[in-house]
C-alpha cells in the first residue's frame, strides 16, 4: 500500500541552484612562486599551491556583512569563491583550446564541445555501474527487509540520483575568460611566497605576469634595474583587450606568505616579506600557517580525494565545479600514476581550520571591501548620469551627432559608428571603445564597465541591482548589434530577476505568486530572445543548453508550476493541458533544438570535401528525460495548493532510508515522502461503504494535482535510450524506478482486473524491459562484469 | 491517420482498445502506427489520466477536447458521469467530429452498462461494440 518515491521536495533543484551560484562567484586566480610550489608538493603531494587551495573556495562559513547599493548592510552565512590559474596561464591554454575548437568546425567561445560532455559523462556512468554491479552482487536474495539490502538499494538510488547534479555541475565548471562576461575574469591576483623568496623573485613574478602596475614605486635605482632584467612577459601570450592587468581598477593585487610551522625562525623570515610588500606595494598581504602539527588529528573530509577516477559518496550529493572537463577527461583517460596517490599526505585539523581561515579573511578584509568601493565608483560614473532626467533628453542627440574621436576616453555612449563594431578589418571605424580587430569592447569602455558592475553586483549577491543594470546594458548592445554581449546580458538578466524571486520567497504567497505573475511574461520573451540570438546569430549552442539547464531548475525552486495555478480564475487552467510546465518546458527545449547534437567534420575520410556529420548523444538524452521525470515527479510539490494539503494534513512525511547513507555525513536528509493512495478516512459513510458497487476514489486528496503518470512515461522514455545504448545496469535501475513508481502498483480492487496489466504485456514495452533484465542481469550475476560492460 | 481509443475504467484498468486509421482521403482504415509509436501508445494515453483528472473538475462539459500532445500527437478526452474516461490518440485537431465521436460511443458505452451481466470496470469483450466502434470511426474519423 505504501508507495514510497525518492522525492526530496526539490533538494537537489535548490542543489543545483547552489552550484549556480557558485559557478557564478568571485575569481581568484593564484599565482604561486616555484617555492611555493615546491613547498606544497614536498609536504601535500599536489602539483601546486593552485591545485591544493581550489576546493576549499566553496561555501565558506562565516557571517559575510554586504553592503549593497542602496546602503543597506546584509549579513550572509556563506560566501564562496573560485580559483583559476594565473591569467597568462588560462590564455595560453585557452588559445589552443579555441584553435581546437575552430579546426572541429565549433565556434571558438563555446563553453565545451558536446562531445567532450559526452565522453566524461560516459566515464561517469562505466565508474558508477561497476560500483552498481558489486553493490548488487552484495544483495542478499530472499530478505527484503534486511539493514544491509536497504542500505545497498539506498546508495544505487544516490548513485543514479547523483548522474544529472554531475552532468549539471559540468556543464558550470568552466574557466574561459569570455569578453562578453566577467565572471571568469579574476577580482584578486593571488601571489603566494614561501620564506626563500626574495625580493628579486617577487619582482619577477609581476613582470612575468603582466603585474607590475606600480613601476615608478619602486625604491632603490637597483631594484628598477633588477626590474628591467628580469623576464619580461611571455610576448606570444596575448592579453586580450578586454582584459586589463595593469590596472589597479579592475584587479586588486593580494600577497600570501606560507609560514611552515615546522621549520624554526620561519615565521620571522616570512614577516620580512610581509613588511617589504606592505612598504612598497601597499598591497594587503596575508599569511597562511601550514604543517601545523601540533596536537591535531588528521582532518578527516572530503579534500584528500581529488580524483575523479573513484567515487565518494560523501561528494556525490554536492558535486565540486572547480575541475573542467577536459582536465578530467585528461585524469579518466591516463589515471593518476599509483605512487601519485600514496603521496597525498592528508592534513591535520589545524591546517585545514588555517586555511579556511585564511580564505574568510581575505573575502571578509580584501575583496569585499574592494568590490564595494568599485561598484558604488562605477554606479556613480557610469549608471547614475545615464538614470538622470536631462541626459535622457540629450542622450538621443549625443549619440547621433558626437564626434567619433571625442568618445574615445569619454563613457558616454558609442558614436552612430558603433554598429560596425562586429565587422572586422574596418579599421577605420575604430572608435576606442571597441577593439576593431577582434569586435571586442575594451576593458574601459562603458559597456564593459557596466557589464562589470552588474556582475559584480550579482556576485555580491544584490540581485535587484543587478537586474536593472542589466536592463540598462541590454539596450545598448542592442542598439549597437553586439550580439552575443546582448545574447549574453539577457541571460544574467533572467538568471538575476529569477535569483531576486526566489530569495523574496519566504513573503507571504500571495504577494509572491503577484511579483511573479507580473514578470513571467517579460522572463519567456527574454528567454526566448536569449535563445534566438546565441544560437541563430552566434552560432553557441554550448550557452543555450547551460542556459536552458539553468532556468528549469530556477523554475523548480520558484516552486511554481504553471502560470494558470497561480492565477485566480479556473479558466486559465486551460494552458496547464499541454506541456507547459516550465521547468519542463525548457528541458524539453534542450531535446527539440538539438543542443545534444553537433557537427564532426571528417578529414580523414574524404580530404578535399569535409563531411558534416551529425552526432546525437543518447546518454544526455536519457539523462535529460530522467530529469523531465524527476521535474514531473516534484510537480505536487511546487503547486500552489501544496502547503495547504500539508496544513490539512493530509499528506504523511516519512523518513527515508537514503537517510542512512546520508547519515555518514552527519546531514540527515529528510526525505518527504507521499503516499499517492492514501485513503481519506474521515469522511466516509460507513454505511455507503458497504455498497460493493460503490465506485471509489482513493486519492481525493490529491486528485489531479500530480504528475506521477506523466513522470513514469518520462523514465520509460529515458529506459528506450538505455536501451539504444545496450547499457543494461541503468536500463534496470530506470525500470526498477518506474516500476516502484506508477506500473509496478496494483490497486487492491475486487473484481476489477489488474490495472497495470495492460501496461505490462509481455509484447510491450515495459514487458520487453523488464525480460530484458532478467534474462541480461543474470548473465552479470556469474560472470566478470567486464564481459557484458556497457558498450556505448 | 491513424487512432489509438481507450476507454479506462476508474481504477485506470483498460475496459475497451483500438487502433484503427481513417477511411477518408483513401485510407483503408488500418492504422499506421511505427512500431516505436504503437509501443509507446498505451503509456502516452496513461500519462495524461493526470491531465484528465486535473480538468475533469475545473470543465462543466464532459467532452474536455484537446488535453494533451506529446510529439505532435493528440490526445481527446471524455469524462462519462461514472468516471470512465474515454481517450483518443490522434494527429490531427477536428474538435466537432471527435465530439460526436465520443457522444455516440458514449452511448454505446451506455447500451453495455445496462447488460445485467456487465459490471462497471469490466473488460469489453463483445465483438457486436466492436463492430460498432468501428463503424463509428469510419462515419466520424
Amino acid at each position: 500500500m505504501v508507495n514510497i518515491h525518492d522525492i526530496s521536495n526539490n533538494d537537489s533543484s535548490l542543489i543545483c541552484k547552489e552550484l549556480l551560484a557558485n559557478s557564478l562567484a568571485p575569481t581568484v586566480s593564484i599565482i604561486s612562486s616555484h617555492s611555493a610550489d615546491e613547498f606544497v608538493s614536498s609536504n601535500y603531494g599536489y602539483d601546486s599551491f593552485y591545485h591544493l587551495i581550489r576546493p576549499f573556495g566553496a561555501n565558506l562559513k562565516s557571517n559575510f556583512n554586504i553592503k549593497n547599493t542602496q546602503l543597506i548592510t546584509n549579513t550572509y552565512k556563506s560566501f564562496s569563491i573560485r580559483f583559476s590559474r594565473s591569467v597568462m596561464d588560462v590564455i595560453t591554454t585557452q588559445t589552443q583550446k579555441q584553435q581546437q575548437y575552430a579546426a572541429s568546425g565549433n565556434n571558438s567561445l563555446e563553453l565545451f564541445r558536446p562531445g567532450d560532455l559526452n565522453q566524461i559523462m560516459t566515464e561517469y556512468v562505466k565508474l558508477y555501474n561497476g560500483e552498481i554491479r558489486k553493490l548488487i552482487s552484495e544483495v542478499k536474495p530472499g530478505k527484503e527487509n534486511d539493514d544491509q539490502n536497504r542500505k545497498i538499494n539506498a546508495k544505487t538510488k544516490l548513485l543514479k540520483k547523483s548522474l544529472y547534479l554531475k552532468l549539471i555541475s559540468k556543464v558550470y565548471s568552466n574557466h574561459c575568460l569570455l569578453p562578453f562576461e566577467c565572471f571568469n575574469h579574476p577580482i584578486i591576483h593571488f601571489i603566494v611566497l614561501t620564506s626563500s623568496d626574495s625580493v628579486e623573485t617577487i619582482n619577477q613574478i609581476l613582470a612575468q605576469n603582466n603585474l607590475n602596475r606600480k613601476k615608478h614605486l619602486l625604491l632603490s635605482p637597483d631594484l628598477r634595474a633588477n626590474d628591467s632584467q628580469a623576464i619580461p612577459p611571455d610576448p606570444k601570450v596575448e592579453i586580450p583587450s578586454f582584459l586589463d592587468l595593469q590596472s589597479d581598477d579592475d584587479s586588486l593585487i593580494c600577497f600570501l606568505v606560507l609560514v611552515d610551522k615546522s621549520k624554526e625562525g620561519d615565521e620571522a623570515q616570512c614577516d620580512e616579506i610581509k613588511s617589504y610588500v606592505k612598504k612598497n606595494f601597499y598591497y594587503p598581504c596575508l599569511t597562511l600557517k601550514l604543517k601545523d602539527q601540533k596536537d591535531s588529528a588528521p582532518f578527516t573530509g572530503m579534500y584528500h580525494n581529488t580524483d575523479s577516477c573513484d567515487i565518494n559518496y560523501e561528494e556525490l550529493l554536492q558535486p565540486g565545479i572547480f575541475k573542467s572537463i577536459s582536465e578530467e577527461l585528461m585524469e579518466f583517460q591516463y589515471g593518476r600514476p599509483k605512487d601519485d596517490k600514496n603521496k597525498m599526505i592528508p592534513f591535520s585539523t589545524n591546517d585545514h581550520n588555517n586555511i579556511i581561515n585564511m580564505l574568510i579573511e581575505l573575502v571578509k578584509l580584501n575583496l569585499i571591501p574592494f568590490m564595494e568601493k568599485k561598484i558604488t565608483y562605477w554606479d556613480d560614473i557610469h549608471v547614475q548620469p545615464r538614470k538622470s532626467i536631462t541626459n535622457r533628453f540629450f542622450s538621443a542627440s549625443r549619440r547621433y551627432f558626437s564626434n567619433p574621436s571625442s568618445t574615445v576616453n569619454t563613457p558616454s555612449k558609442t558614436s552612430f559608428f558603433g554598429s560596425n563594431a562586429h565587422k572586422p578589418h574596418e579599421l577605420t571605424t575604430t572608435v576606442g571603445v571597441v577593439d576593431a580587430r577582434t569586435g571586442y569592447y575594451s576593458s574601459n569602455s562603458s559597456e564593459a564597465v557596466t557589464r562589470k558592475l552588474a556582475d559584480w553586483a550579482f556576485m555580491l549577491r544584490d540581485y535587484k541591482y543587478a537586474h536593472s543594470t542589466y536592463d540598462l546594458l541590454k539596450k545598448d548592445f542592442n542598439n549597437e548589434k553586439s550580439w552575443t554581449y546582448y545574447a549574453s546580458c539577457q541571460e544574467m538578466l533572467v538568471i538575476s530577476l529569477l535569483f531576486d524571486l526566489i530569495q523574496q520567497e519566504t513573503s507571504s504567497s500571495d504577494a509572491y505568486y503577484n511579483s511573479i505573475r507580473g514578470k513571467l511574461d517579460t522572463i519567456f520573451q527574454t528567454i526566448d530572445s536569449v535563445n534566438y540570438t546565441f544560437l541563430s546569430r552566434s552560432n553557441l549552442k554550448s550557452f543555450v543548453l547551460r542556459f536552458q539547464m539553468t532556468i528549469s531548475e530556477l523554475f523548480n525552486c520558484l516552486k511554481i508550476n504553471t502560470l494558470s495555478e497561480i492565477s485566480h480564475s479556473g479558466a486559465g487552467s486551460l494552458l496547464s493541458t499541454s506541456n507547459n510546465i516550465y521547468s519542463i518546458k525548457h528541458l524539453n527545449e534542450i531535446i527539440s533544438l538539438k543542443l545534444l547534437t553537433y557537427n564532426i567534420v571528417d578529414n580523414l575520410s574524404s580530404p578535399k570535401k569535409q563531411v558534416l556529420e551529425e552526432r546525437s548523444y543518447h546518454l544526455l538524452k536519457a539523462l535529460i528525460m530522467e530529469r523531465i521525470s524527476y521535474s514531473y515527479s516534484v510537480f505536487l510539490f511546487n503547486h500552489s495548493k501544496y502547503s495547504l494539503l500539508e496544513t490539512r494534513n493530509l499528506i504523511t512525511n516519512l523518513e527515508d532510508v537514503t537517510a542512512s547513507v546520508n547519515g555518514s555525513r552527519g546531514v540527515k536528509n529528510s526525505e518527504k515522502t507521499f503516499s499517492v493512495f492514501k485513503k481519506n478516512q474521515d469522511n466516509d459513510d460507513p454505511i455507503l461503504l458497504t455498497n460493493p458497487y460503490k465506485l471509489q476514489k482513493a486519492n481525493l486528496a490529491v486528485m489531479g494535482l500530480t504528475r506521477y503518470r506523466k513522470a513514469g512515461l518520462w523514465l520509460l522514455l529515458s529506459s528506450n535510450q538505455w536501451e539504444h545504448m545496450n547499457d543494461i545496469v541503468q536500463l534496470k535501475l530506470s525500470l526498477d524506478k518506474c516500476l516502484e513508481m506508477v506500473y509496478g502498483f496494483d490497486r487492491e480492487s475486487d473484481g476489477a482486473p489488474e490495472d497495470g496489466a495492460w501496461l505490462r504485456r509481455a509484447d510491450g514495452l515495459l514487458g520487453r524491459f523488464i525480460e530484458l533484465c532478467e534474462n541480461k542481469l543474470n548473465i552479470f550475476d556469474e560472470k566478470s562484469p567486464e564481459i557484458v560492460t556497457s558498450n556505448n | 491517420m491513424s487512432y489509438y481509443l481507450a476507454l479506462i475504467g476508474t481504477q485506470d484498468n483498460p475496459v475497451y482498445e483500438a487502433e484503427f486509421g481513417t477511411f477518408k482521403q483513401g485510407g483503408d482504415g488500418s492504422s499506421k502506427f511505427s512500431t516505436e509509436m504503437r509501443e509507446l501508445n498505451p503509456f502516452i494515453i496513461h500519462s495524461s489520466l493526470d491531465i484528465v483528472e486535473d480538468l475533469q473538475w475545473v470543465k462543466n462539459s464532459m467532452y474536455l477536447k484537446v488535453i494533451d500532445n506529446f510529439y505532435g500527437y493528440y490526445i481527446s478526452a471524455y469524462v462519462s458521469p461514472t468516471n470512465v474516461k474515454f481517450l483518443l490518440l490522434h494527429e490531427v485537431k477536428s474538435e466537432e467530429s471527435i465530439k460526436q465521436f465520443f457522444f455516440e460511443l458514449n452511448d454505446l458505452y451506455v447500451k453495455t452498462l445496462l447488460n445485467p451481466f456487465y459490471n462497471v470496470n469490466n473488460v469489453i469483450k463483445s465483438t457486436s461494440f466492436d463492430l460498432k466502434v468501428k463503424g463509428l470511426a469510419k462515419k466520424y474519423l
